[in-house]
């Protein structure tokens, strides 16, 4: 067959030149800054609060949306109901809406005159400005990670199966922590980890709604640009780099639960 | 344990999948539910499962009514079509899975479930496989992790739908005579589901025939071979030809030919004759018998296939013939049968 | 004799009590209610509180006329582009064997899991004032950063594997059967893939084509870090709408905010109408 110079060649040099080597100047320039320097400015105090409030908040949320996105995911499977196709859809609005856009409604919605803010408040749920609004976006934006991971395997799961863990005298309950759980555990945990990463890195939803206080609400993309905006790129270069491992270590996550569950039910 | 099905309906939306159902399996038997798809032969398993819940009839095991009880209480071992093992579990998890279900009060300890299924696995010759996944076994082999799975909640019935139809025709006739001695040697009321012939009259104590929704027979293997009750169960079980004849004043007619047929009480009218190929005779052309040509004439088994050609009938008709000087293709031949039944058209 | 009729609850032995199947419906659809549905309804919501007049207004605006053409220029550069990279890099996946192929498809990946910011930062860092080329390019009075440039490689890095991961399963589904047999009938590698692959892989294509799109459109972090803000020059619509919404121009600010967000209605229904008209079915979850 014709043209694997051609398209593997270009696919090297477009990779190469917009991805790896771009990529690899945030690790150049961590290294020339020297382990001690490194190590002040990326694990600074306000870096490491950033970074909780990052890994956390995204925990929370793919939490959050493990929890939902499993229940919209056997109720978009499962049951017939009225507008399905036109719900189903919408499970994809995050992918489809910019981020900032997304960002400023959340912001209208949760604020103390909001539609929902005016409720919270006065019942002391404060929603935006706080660390509980970063929560929100990134439950946002990490939903349909977890629904459309786990939809095509709960599909998969054989009716069959069910009703084998029913004729062995198992309610419906223990049929679902016994069997269906386990089952699709691999797509849920990958779901998760998908809206987790997304989530850690997210900006555009959640500096509107965050407050960005700085040791409170501020996020480490936030505060990556904080810093270039006051020129340091010492300290700006220096986060990307520990997020950009955390990233690669959530891709291997990803990459090894898939190998794990693979390997464990197919021959 | 007996089970009793009485005036068993159901439909689905319009369609009528069980029609008035009356069956009885007596403690012990090994009952096959024989059809063709669409015959409701499956809808009827399970139902009596528990499955699924019919619009009207009940279902009985040893008189007591559990027609309203999910397939969770019933107490039932059954075998899906596809074996429904859980993939995520070894052997050994999925053989236990019903014991470890069990409601705290009830459930073996660790150790004594760990030795039950050492049990079982050894009876369906999987002893050392407990550990592996059901991914990394064979079709059979998972077909016998599905049964010991089912037998290990000791049920006193064992359902099985279609059971051997995903294995290929080696292993199928080995799993059957080995499920066989099993339904024996545990003392089970077996009930299977089949669309093949074959292995309902070589497994089963009675055959149950069913088309559209209604039981056609119930018989013993030999009864429905060699007495089917309607012209679909000798059509559907054996090989068999058929023609159109019209009876009159007591005597069949092939078109203008008479038939010397055997002792029957069709009234006057059109009917269809049934026989199997090997219950006629054939004799030289021109005797009282359906004039024919040979277009094939070839070995099988102990006899020679012959197909003969016959005015009036599209299908050729198919015969066994036994003697030493089988006729060739192109001869002129009658045929007779010896044993033939007639019914009428419906 | 005749037993009950079978109530609804005992259709089937593994279904769900009516009564939980509700609860469960209505709690999904709560959820979806209060955490997607809200907030598009906010939008459109908040940009008419004011009336027709502000909206229209807002939307026809100088600055917000430079921030769409802009957003719509940025569009046309990097998704062809991304079309052209995700098919070469498909083809040479799906049409040959050789190693380390799983780790190309991995790095293909990677974009999808670096943040936003970060991905603007890396441009800064090669092409800045400090950066690397920076002395090159003031040298050669280029500018990358702060500048369209940068704002489309920025997109290109967040867009690119969207066309690709879309077409990469699909093409090896289809197998090389198609392709082998055009080629043996004569066919040159373009003929082959222009009448062979093409029409079999145009509904993925169209699936990535819509998401890439609708990400390049949308883009704000990355965008961000690069673009500088200059009003009317290097501010894409999600900037603008930033802009705004900072001055507690809110009205104009959802105004603009309402057009990405019917952008993302029409991209939603074109998906909606691929997977349904044309039972194309994507694999698995996207991004």
């Amino acid at each position: 067959m014709p043209g694997f110079g051609l398209t593997l060649g270009f696919t090297l040099f477009y990779l190469s030149l917009i991805v790896l080597i771009p990529l690899s100047t945030i690790f150049i320039r961590s290294v020339t800054l020297g382990p001690q320097h490194f190590i002040d400015v990326g694990f600074s105090e306000r870096a490491i609060a950033s970074y909780r409030l990052s890994f956390g908040a995204a925990a929370a949320a793919a939490a959050v949306n493990s929890l939902f996105g499993l229940l919209i995911a056997w109720v978009l499977v499962r049951y017939d109901f009225p507008l399905k196709r036109l719900v189903s859809a919408m499970v994809d609005l995050p992918f489809a809406l910019p981020t900032a856009v997304a960002g400023i409604a959340l912001t209208a919605i949760y604020a103390n005159n909001g539609w929902l803010g005016q409720y919270l408040e006065p019942a002391g749920i404060k929603v935006a400005y706080t660390p509980l609004g970063v929560v929100v976006a990134l439950v946002f934006v990490g939903l349909p990670f977890v629904v459309r991971s786990v939809e095509p395997v709960l599909a998969d799961l054989g009716h069959d199966v069910e009703e084998a863990a029913a004729s062995l005298g198992a309610g419906r309950i223990l049929t679902f922590t016994r069997v269906i759980l386990p089952a699709i555990g691999p797509a849920l945990l990958t779901g998760f980890a998908l809206a987790f990463a997304r989530g850690v890195g997210e900006y555009g939803s959640v500096i509107f709604i965050a407050g960005n206080m700085p040791y409170v609400s501020e996020v480490s993309p936030l505060l990556i640009v904080t810093q270039l905006e006051q020129y340091d790129y010492a300290g700006a270069t220096a986060i990307a780099s520990v997020m950009l491992i955390a990233s690669f270590l959530l891709l291997l996550l990803i990459n090894l639960i898939q190998i794990w569950s693979r390997n464990r039910m197919t021959a | 344990m007996g089970i009793t099905v009485s005036g068993i309906s159901k439909r689905f939306g319009g369609f009528t999948a069980l029609g008035d159902i009356d069956l009885e399996a007596k403690p012990g038997e090994f009952l096959a539910l024989l059809g063709p798809s669409g015959s409701g032969k499956t809808t009827l398993l399970r139902i009596i499962a528990g499955l699924e819940f019919p619009d009207a009839g009940t279902v009985a095991f040893d008189g007591v009514d559990v027609t309203n009880q999910p397939i969770t209480d019933r107490g039932v071992g059954f075998v899906f079509q596809q074996y429904a093992l859980f993939r995520h579990m070894t052997v050994a998890d999925n053989v236990a899975f019903g014991l470890t279900v069990r409601k705290k009060r009830d459930r073996p300890a660790k150790a004594e479930i760990a030795r039950r299924v050492e049990e079982l696995l050894d009876l369906v010759h999987l002893k050392g496989l407990g550990r592996r996944y059901p991914a990394q076994l064979s079709g059979g082999q998972r077909q016998r992790v599905a049964l010991a799975r089912a037998l290990a909640v000791e049920p006193r019935i064992l359902l099985l739908d279609e059971p051997f139809g995903a294995l290929d025709a080696k292993v199928r006739k080995d799993l059957r005579r080995w499920l066989r001695e099993l339904h024996d040697r545990m003392g089970l009321t077996s009930i299977f589901v089949t669309h093949d012939q074959e292995e309902a009259l070589e497994l089963a104590d009675r055959v149950v025939v069913m088309d559209h929704g209604k039981i056609e027979q119930i018989a013993t293997p030999e009864t429905i071979y060699n007495d089917p009750a309607s012209a679909f169960v000798f059509d559907f079980v054996g090989e068999s030809n058929r023609l159109p004849i019209s009876v009159r004043g007591g005597t069949a007619h092939f078109g203008q030919h008479p038939l010397d047929l055997p002792p029957h009480e069709a009234a006057d009218g059109e009917a269809t004759l049934f026989f199997r190929p090997h219950d006629v005779e054939i004799v030289d052309d021109g005797a009282p018998a359906l004039p024919a040509v040979v277009t094939l004439a070839r070995p099988r088994g102990g006899a020679t296939r012959i197909e003969a050609s016959i005015t009036g009938r599209e299908a050729p008709l198919e015969l066994d013939y036994k003697g030493d000087a089988p006729p060739r293709p192109g001869d002129r031949i009658g045929v007779r049968p010896l044993r033939a039944r007639l019914f009428g058209v419906q | 004799m005749s037993a009950p009729l079978a109530s609804p609850a005992h259709r089937r032995a593994t279904a769900e009590s009516p009564i939980a199947r509700i609860v469960l419906i209505t709690v999904a659809l709560a959820f979806l209610g209060v955490f997607l549905l809200l907030p598009l309804i906010a939008v459109f919501a908040e940009a008419l509180q004011a009336g027709v007049q502000p909206f229209l207004d807002a939307v026809v605006e100088p600055d917000a006329i430079a921030a769409i053409t802009l957003t719509l220029t940025v569009a046309a550069i990097s998704v062809p582009l991304n079309i052209v990279f995700g098919i070469a890099a498909a083809w040479a996946i799906t049409k040959f064997d050789f190693r380390g192929k799983g780790f190309l498809i991995t790095l293909i990946d990677l974009p999808f899991s670096v943040s936003p910011v970060v991905a603007g930062l890396i441009y800064i860092l090669l092409f800045g004032a400090n950066g690397w080329f920076g002395g090159w390019l003031a040298a050669h009075d280029l500018q990358i950063v702060f500048a369209v440039p940068g704002i489309v490689i920025a997109t290109i890095f967040v867009t690119f594997p969207f066309v690709a991961r879309e077409l990469i399963p699909l093409m090896q589904e289809q197998g090389r059967d198609d392709e082998e047999a055009a080629l043996s009938l004569g066919a040159s590698g373009w003929q082959t893939f222009w009448h062979v692959t093409l029409p079999n892989i145009r509904w993925g294509l169209l699936y990535g084509v819509l998401l890439c799109n609708a990400r390049a459109m949308g883009e704000f972090g990355a965008v961000s870090v690069v673009s500088g803000h200059i009003r009317g020059e290097t501010n894409t619509m999600p900037l603008h709408v930033e802009i705004l919404y900072n001055e507690y121009n809110f009205v104009a600010a959802f105004a603009v905010a309402s057009l990405l967000a019917g952008l993302a209605l029409v991209t939603l229904v074109l998906k909606s109408v691929l997977e349904w008209r044309f039972d194309y079915h994507r694999g698995g979850a996207g991004h």
